[in-house]
């Protein structure tokens, strides 16, 4: 009795025991449990690509595969099913083949580190190679996926699109500046596996599928985008330039067409050029400079509208002049001995500037940046943009107008002094420029939502600027530009060519040539400005010389491009200033004169 | 067989549990050996379809075993050397021993506990515990024999420890189990409970020093107290079997959802199927086995009350206890509450010829329930309890033999 008692405490004991177990004694086995029969894989979202505004893949992702092998499980499955190491070395010499791969090396990597679970053998495999591999049907061996971000144009808008890193996070350009609407979310699958890692299933909750990133189509046009980089790279090394920017903009809509830096690298190799981060820097936007002479048609125009001054008020401009403000003599390269204000921006006069500063004060000059916004940040989508630098007005000191008047003493970006120009050629409308053309919907449509609108704010009044656009087209047909001009189309623009300090010094070697424009005169399509950094002077240093040829190439290649009609003859400056202008001849505008004065 | 539940008879309730218990173990036995195919059909695996052939064949061993009448083959009062139960040991020494002998004995798992006669593997120590029992239960309540005398006593159990060290070298935990039946044996029967008690002290000295000098044996103690210290090696069965019992939970997780099967608890269908039965069945499982023994223990406790022969009970008692302890050790193994051994739970893990064997120690239990002999010399006519309990009026108390037969075919 006492024994079947005793057996029968056990039996209820135990039950106790069982319930325990089941019940409270179940908080660190459940953990564990639940960590060695489910497995959790990452599903990856695929990174959007990027468009051009053409629709052609600028930057896209292709998933390959990477070859692991878990030399463990592998040994313990051909122990299992009785093979030998034979078979193994079989086996393994099948897969080396297939890898393009030695036998051995491959045989070796298992065997030191047999015990090891996650041994790399190849990455990135083409599929038909995945296809023969999983066709062998080897224990052990896994695929894994793996993105890699591909530039179909190469080099191409390499400063607009940036790069990623290994993991495929932006690292510059487009790439940094939408990565969260590029990268789309990762899902996940957690599914219950048996010992030897083989699924079981996966609970409906337990299965998040990944959303993929979004297309993002973008302003620019990757055939401008050719013909910029073309022309731009042509020049810096004809003139053997140290770095060069070019950008293309539609005046009337802000869309950046194309945007380019030289030197320039491969967006696929970016982690390559981290030792040189110079190279990676989109410099048109983020590294201002002192703009020179082509700051003038942008203190005239003001001066013009406020009615400070007529394009016929004369300017003596005998040889050297001795501003009172400064004791250091302003010169021009010619004396014309006297200029129309016209004719001061056509010739880029710096004695006519700087006694139009004298005359109408620091104040109005100020109040001329402030309206195109100079020294400001234009808020354009991409990465590190630079304000640039304009003094405020109680930072002036008393030489500040003739050095402003020059474009000195101010730092601008390329793409300020653009946006200012599309100002010109758009009827006085001061845009936001802008690379995101909207997001490529599933259905094929563009969605334009995350579009900026192209923020109008008025800059100055539309018969002003009419005038200037077409003071800026005399500049290219008698005055400075005169290397941009075009068979077909009337061009606008000016040069100018600014010393460059070097550790706060201004030195006779080193020059910014650079050439602001746009065309057809009519009806501004697109506004280009070329800059470049010390070319060459041995070769030539005016942007008259340098940067204007450049521009009227990118103009003349991408109106053509356009399939903008030829531009009608360009009529002859009003009546009231022709007679005042100097050395003025109407044949200029003829035809017959333009084909001979062409570039090259 | 009436059908009320008023009218169920020892017997009864003894083949209930039985096929209770061997029904469970045929769904067990199939749903832990199954694993993952790319194949959504149902298919018997290998191992649950022998299982489910043993299942029969217990069946018929257990129905076999019932019929006859226990006392006409190991009657007590034969004499020393006609008794089969004495020849049964003989044998079973002699099969223990022969095992030990290489190319004999098959070794699976380095441990060599089989002998391969033809299409079946037998464990000398399945039939070796067995001879024990009706060996100990013909000789305790043999009239011959003196058990007031130590010295009887010692002859008594030397063939008993004769196969308990055979077995022991091999198969530590069926000669633990042997050593704990033998003893409960002889704590109901004549025996002088000092002199029993005197051989406590050696016998357990034996076993401590028989597990401290097998290095092994100590390391699996040491994985017993602190299975976590070394949840890959040594106390790699026992973290399993506790990951299966909390994953079910108290409601289980159903018939054929374990997780733990699927190769990560080792030994699923033998000596862990307990693990098995709670992840999938939850605490009901568990309850439901545990019942189907009490139930046994149950019939047998009633027996022990009633008025019949010593034989008869000490044969129902050494069958229970044998399959009662079996039982409790196992589900203690499981849940982590004593040291691994390697028994099986009796009726439920995939067995083989052991469960066959064990079908038919319980039809002799239900034999004994059947056929009631009174205390004394043998009779050849019994009385046939089955009969008597069985219908309502004008039974008599004693049938003869051919009576018998004529009214059980009726």
């Amino acid at each position: 009795m006492v024994i079947f008692s005793a057996i029968g405490l056990a039996f209820t004991s135990l039950l106790g025991r069982v319930v325990f177990l089941q019940t409270i004694g179940r908080e660190r086995t459940v953990l564990q449990a639940d960590r060695q029969q489910h497995y959790t894989e990452t599903l990856h979202a695929r990174r959007g690509s990027i468009f051009d505004r053409n629709g052609l893949l600028m930057a896209g992702t292709v998933q390959k595969k990477s070859l692991f092998v878990d030399p463990k499980f592998m040994l313990e499955v051909f122990q299992e099913d009785g093979k030998t190491l034979v078979d193994l070395d079989r086996e393994i010499g099948k897969l080396a083949s297939l890898l393009d791969k030695d036998p051995l090396e491959i045989s070796q990597i298992i065997g030191d580190r047999a015990q090891s679970r996650y041994v790399k053998v190849a990455e990135l495999l083409d599929d038909y190679v995945v296809d023969a591999v999983l066709k062998l049907n080897l224990p052990g061996v896994v695929l894994e996926p793996v993105d890699v971000r591909e530039y179909p144009m190469g080099s191409l808008a390499a400063h607009i699109l940036g790069g990623v890193q290994k993991d495929n996070i932006g690292l510059e350009g487009v790439e940094l500046q939408f990565e969260k609407l590029l990268r789309g979310k990762d899902g996940f699958k957690r599914s219950l596996k048996d010992a030897r890692r083989r699924t079981i299933a996966t609970a409906a909750e337990d299965y998040v599928p990944p959303v993929n990133g979004n297309h993002v189509v973008l302003t620019i046009d990757s055939n401008i985008q050719m013909i910029t980089e073309q022309e731009l790279a042509r020049t810096c090394e004809q003139f053997r330039v140290r770095a060069g920017e070019a950008i293309v903009m539609d005046p009337h809509t802000g869309d950046i067409l194309a945007l380019a830096n030289w030197p320039t690298f491969n967006p696929a190799n970016i982690e390559d050029t981290a030792a040189v981060p110079e190279l990676r820097r989109n410099r048109a936007l983020t590294d201002p400079y002192e703009p020179g002479s082509t700051i003038k048609p942008f203190i005239v125009g003001p001066m013009l509208s406020g009615q400070l001054a007529k394009p016929t008020d004369m300017f003596q401009i005998p040889g050297p002049y001795k501003s009172p403000l400064r004791a250091k003599l302003v010169t021009d390269i010619h004396y014309y001995g006297q200029l129309p204000l016209w004719d001061v921006v056509v010739k880029s006069s710096n004695i006519g500037m700087v006694k139009l500063a004298e005359r109408v004060g620091s104040k109005s000059l100020f109040e001329a940046l402030q309206q195109f916004r100079f020294g400001k940040m234009t808020g354009i989508d991409l990465p590190g943009e630079n304000g640039g630098l304009v003094n405020p007005l109680r930072r002036w000191t008393r030489p500040s107008p003739v050095s402003i008047a020059m474009g000195y003493e101010m730092m601008l970006t390329p793409l300020q002094l653009t946006r200012a120009v599309c100002a010109y050629a758009n009827g006085g409308w001061l845009v936001q420029p802008q690379v995101m053309h909207g997001l490529l919907t599933p259905e094929g449509q563009i969605d334009p939502s995350l579009k900026k609108s192209a923020i109008r704010t008025r800059a100055i009044d539309e018969p002003t600027s009419q005038l200037i656009r077409r003071i800026m087209c005399d500049v290219v047909y008698r005055g400075t530009g005169q290397k941009a001009l075009s068979r077909r189309w009337n061009l606008f623009g000016k040069t100018g060519t600014a010393h460059t300090a070097t550790n706060g010094v201004y030195n006779e070697d080193n020059y910014t040539s650079s050439f602001v424009g746009g065309g057809p005169f009519e009806n501004p399509r697109v506004v280009v400005a070329v800059i470049l950094h010390d070319p060459d002077k041995s070769l030539a240093h005016y942007g008259g010389t340098v940067s204007a040829p450049a521009a009227g190439q990118i103009l003349d290649r991408t109106l053509s491009y356009l399939q903008v009609p030829d531009s009608p003859q360009l009529d002859a400056p009003p009546a009231s200033v022709m007679p005042v202008l100097h050395a003025f001849d109407p044949r200029v505008y003829d035809r017959q004169m333009r084909t001979a004065s062409t570039r090259d | 067989m009436d059908c009320s539940v008023d009218r169920l008879r020892n017997h009864d309730i003894v083949t209930l549990c039985v096929a209770t218990l061997l029904c469970l173990s045929v769904l067990m036995v199939q749903s832990a050996s199954m694993h993952v195919t790319g194949s959504t059909s149902w298919g018997w695996t290998d191992r649950g379809t022998r299982h489910l052939i043993y299942a029969v064949l217990g069946v018929v061993a257990f129905v076999l075993a019932a019929r006859f009448d226990y006392r006409t083959v190991f009657s007590a009062e034969r004499s020393f050397l006609a008794s089969p139960s004495v020849w049964a040991l003989g044998l079973s020494v002699l099969l223990c021993a022969a095992v030990l002998v290489p190319g004999v004995g098959k070794e699976v798992n380095g441990a060599r506990r089989w002998i391969v006669m033809g299409p079946i593997q037998v464990q000398p120590s399945e039939i070796a515990k067995w001879s024990v029992v009706i060996f100990l239960a013909w000789w305790l309540t043999s009239s011959r024999a003196k058990l007031d005398r130590f010295r009887t006593l010692v002859l008594t159990l030397l063939p008993v420890a004769c196969i308990a060290l055979l077995i022991v070298i091999e198969d530590f935990g069926t000669a633990v189990l042997i050593g704990m039946c033998a003893f409960s044996m002889l704590c109901c029967s004549r025996v002088k409970k000092w002199q029993l008690f005197a051989l406590v002290p050696p016998v357990l000295a034996a076993g401590v020093w028989f597990i401290t000098h097998k290095e092994y044996r100590v390391r699996r103690m040491m994985a017993f107290l602190d299975p976590w210290a070394s949840p890959r090696g040594e106390g790699y069965h026992m973290v399993q079997s506790l990951l299966s019992f909390s994953t079910g939970g108290l409601t289980g997780k159903g018939l054929g959802n374990g997780v733990q099967k699927l190769g990560y608890l080792p030994e699923d269908t033998t000596d862990f199927i307990f693990a098995v039965v709670c992840e999938e069945l939850g605490v009901s499982g568990a309850m439901l086995v545990v019942a189907m023994y009490l139930g046994i223990m149950y019939v047998t406790w009633q027996l022990i009350r009633s008025d019949r022969d010593s034989f008869g009970k000490m044969l129902a008692f050494g069958i229970t206890a044998m399959v009662a302890l079996q039982a409790a050790i196992n589900i203690a193994v499981a849940t982590v509450s004593v040291p691994t051994k390697g028994l099986s739970l009796p009726l439920v893990s995939a067995g083989g010829s052991g469960m066959v064997i064990s079908c038919a120690a319980l039809g002799l239990l239900c034999s004994v329930c059947k056929f009631r002999h009174a205390e004394g010399p043998a009779t050849k006519v019994g009385v046939n309890l089955a009969a008597r309990e069985g219908s309502s009026d004008a039974v008599p108390e004693r049938v003869s033999e051919a009576d018998w037969r004529a009214w059980t075919k009726a």
